[in-house]
């Protein structure tokens, strides 16, 4: 498992390459408190990708009870998931 | 008639992509879990702003309104697939309301409804009965979101949900009910960012045309009172 630090990175490349790509809201950077729902960078499409991206890259199963937009709406939303599931 | 008539669509579609294998396997055996969810109409956020951003309108769909005729010189938008414009008829016919979402001219997504509005709304919708679902004067039932397939990945199913509901709020409707199926991630993530709350879960299993029906145990709580709708149902 990466660190916290690393690991978050990472997932913020993954949102920056994989789902914010050619929609030019945020990209290319995109801050640790940015809504990436209102944005619409994880909208119906994005969220299964990311679901499968955070599940391979990290070994974990996320239920769908955890598939709520308080886990991901932001990268600290993110983080503070991952962390509880680490 | 009108049902056949998709049914054999569906198949020579299936047979034109190669998939024709999980077409026949999905109509004959069939297991899933519905949840049923439901939504407060009475404080909906504004729609304007995430409609002037996508560059879209919506439209109320009627057989005045969209060119379901090959000559229609009043109607201002045209159905991109021919597919959905057929389903939309049938759907119309039914007595059935759609809001499509239009983007120069096209329609490039719709989402239907049915309430307690008129004579011709007689038939109750049958995903009612199936979902054990009460639908009373003041509720509206939204089903069969649809987005062209090249139009996915915009975020306009929220869009056009949120429009439904302003229209269902527009007729009169206090409560919205839906449902989507469990393993359908995009579904369960569009209801879930809108506030939908859960109502219940029912386990779905069809056989050919057979189909049954189960509330889930630990939701049986919220299920409609006894008498109304039964828990258990099985339709042919």
């Amino acid at each position: 498992m990466p660190t916290s630090g690393s690991r978050k990175e990472q997932v913020r490349q993954f949102i920056i390459e994989v789902l914010a790509k050619g929609r030019g809201a945020l990209a290319p950077t995109i801050a640790d408190s940015d809504n990436l729902i209102e944005e619409g960078i994880v909208d119906s499409l994005g969220i299964t990708r990311l679901v499968d991206y955070l599940e391979i890259t990290y070994s974990i199963k996320i239920p769908d009870e955890d598939i709520l937009p308080e886990n991901f709406e932001s990268i600290i939303a993110l983080e503070q998931y991952l962390d509880r599931r680490a | 008639m009108n049902s056949l008539k998709h049914g054999f669509k569906g198949i020579l579609k299936a047979v034109g992509v190669g998939s024709a294998y999980y077409y026949l396997k999905e109509r004959v055996y069939l297991k899933m879990t519905a949840v049923v969810v439901q939504k407060d109409l009475s404080a909906l956020s504004p729609l304007e702003p995430a409609l002037d951003r996508a560059g879209v309108e919506i439209l109320r769909i009627s057989t005045s309104g969209v060119d379901f005729q090959p000559v229609n010189a009043s109607a201002r938008v045209r159905y991109r697939s021919q597919e959905r414009r057929d389903k939309a008829l049938f759907y119309l016919r039914k007595g059935y309301r759609g809001v499509a979402l239009v983007k120069d001219g096209e329609i490039c997504g719709d989402i239907w409804y049915w309430g307690h509005w008129d004579s011709h709304a007689h038939a109750v919708h049958p995903d009612l009965g199936w979902l054990a679902i009460s639908c009373g004067c003041e509720d509206a039932y939204g089903f069969d979101l649809y987005i062209c397939p090249d139009d996915r990945g915009k975020d306009w199913s929220r869009l056009l949900q949120s429009a439904a509901l302003r229209q269902m709020k527009d007729d009169g409707f206090k409560r919205a009910l839906g449902y989507y199926v469990l393993d359908n991630l995009p579904a369960l993530w569009v209801h879930r960012t809108l506030k939908w709350s859960e109502v219940q879960r029912v386990e779905v299993a069809r056989f050919f045309f057979l189909r049954q029906s189960r509330v889930k145990p630990s939701n049986l709580a919220s299920a409609p009172p006894k008498g109304q709708q039964s828990p258990t149902t099985t339709t042919g």
